[in-house]
């Protein structure tokens, strides 16, 4: 033991940099672990891809973060692209169809895609179940709703607060693959249904 | 007269450098599993649990430095000192004890030693030779014959000729 101690003494001249640098890089490494395994899980996230010529992204998600906090509902995020852009098409096709769960777009960017692909149709029992309006309007093509209108051309809705809207009729569509609708697209998950309650909650005018 | 029974030696200090290796992969595993069950067990405010985990690595990890550069690097040094000497040539050789040294600063392979100064003649010439040893002889006395049996300058045993 004493021979240690001796041993310790002499090494130390030498060694003392490695006692400020690993516990300095393992603390990094701490802190990424923790905020790795602290990452919200995929039914506790939904992102909104937005097409619209601004977005004050911050205070958007937050609305809707601080409104379903208590039902589990952890990291709102947001995708915004100009229908303008060039890259409009691929970011939506890209960011959006992959990991959006809401769509809020415009009836030009709708007709210039085949909402079938991606978009999750609006059959009479999902209607009746998550469309709040009495009488909505819908996005239709080939007979089948994909969108419910939430702010028509040229009148104010709650969100002109947050989205820079193009001068059109603004849609609220759902991805068919977000696992965030329940049992309503291609996922039987009943419970997670988080993406379901932002898309009722956005059709209230913010209430 | 045997001053470091080699065999013995290789064989003990062995043992307790497999021992310490053992202890070690245990605390580590230990460790390990806690930071774990910490990280995945954590509240979603991890805040205090994440300054705990830095504070009690950094302790950890100062314990894991001082135990590799001290405690277990003495072992590992004379484990390994003993091994070599086992299977080594040694030296054998008629010199005369000219001083015993006390200063406690000498290391040899990097283990503490005593260092011991002795002659030899040869060609009617003389010639200083430096031994080591590893364990206090209080039965050396400066002035004696001794036949030394060395491994690199070590002296294992002895044999007072006059």
């Amino acid at each position: 033991m004493k021979e240690g101690r001796k041993f310790f003494k002499k090494n130390l001249a030498y060694d003392w940099p490695l006692y400020l640098l690993l516990p300095l890089f393992f603390s990094f490494a701490l802190s990424y672990l923790f905020s790795i395994a602290h990452q919200p899980s995929i039914y506790e996230k939904i992102n909104i891809f937005v097409a619209s010529t601004s977005l004050k992204s911050e205070g958007f998600c937050k609305d809707i973060q601080n409104r379903f906090k208590d039902e589990g509902l952890k990291e709102v995020t947001t995708a915004q692209c100009n229908p303008s852009d060039k890259v409009f098409s691929e970011k939506l096709q890209v960011v959006g169809y992959e990991s959006s769960d809401i769509f809020l777009l415009p009836r030009s960017a709708l007709d210039g895609i085949v909402p079938g692909d991606i978009m999750l149709p609006f059959s009479s029992d999902f209607s009746s179940a998550y469309v709040i309006e009495k009488t909505p309007i819908y996005y239709v093509r080939d007979n089948v709703n994909f969108g419910i209108e939430i702010r028509p051309k040229g009148q104010a809705s709650w969100l002109d607060a947050y989205v820079g809207f193009l001068d059109e009729d603004y849609f609220l569509c759902l991805n068919s693959t977000s696992k965030n609708i329940g049992k309503s697209g291609l996922y039987d998950n009943p419970e997670y249904d988080l993406a379901l309650q932002s898309f009722m909650y956005l059709q209230e005018d913010g209430q | 007269m045997e001053v470091i029974d080699v065999k013995i030696e290789a064989k003990k200090y062995q043992t307790l450098q497999k021992r310490y290796w053992v202890v070690f992969v245990i605390v580590l595993a230990l460790f390990l599993g806690a930071l774990t069950l910490v990280v995945v067990y954590s509240p979603a405010n991890y805040g205090v649990a994440l300054w705990l985990s830095i504070i009690f690595s950094t302790l950890f990890i100062w314990g894991v430095l001082y135990f590799f550069s001290g405690p277990y690097q003495a072992v590992a040094k004379r484990s390994r000192f003993y091994s070599q000497a086992l299977q080594g040539l040694k030296s054998e050789e008629e010199v005369v004890l000219v001083s015993i040294g006390i200063d406690e600063g000498t290391s040899k392979e990097g283990i503490p030693a005593t260092l011991l100064t002795a002659s030899f003649q040869e060609n009617g010439k003389v010639y200083y030779r430096t031994l080591y040893l590893f364990f206090p002889v209080p039965a050396l006395k400066v002035g004696e014959r001794i036949r030394a049996t060395s491994f690199a300058s070590v002296l294992l045993s002895y044999e007072v000729l006059s």
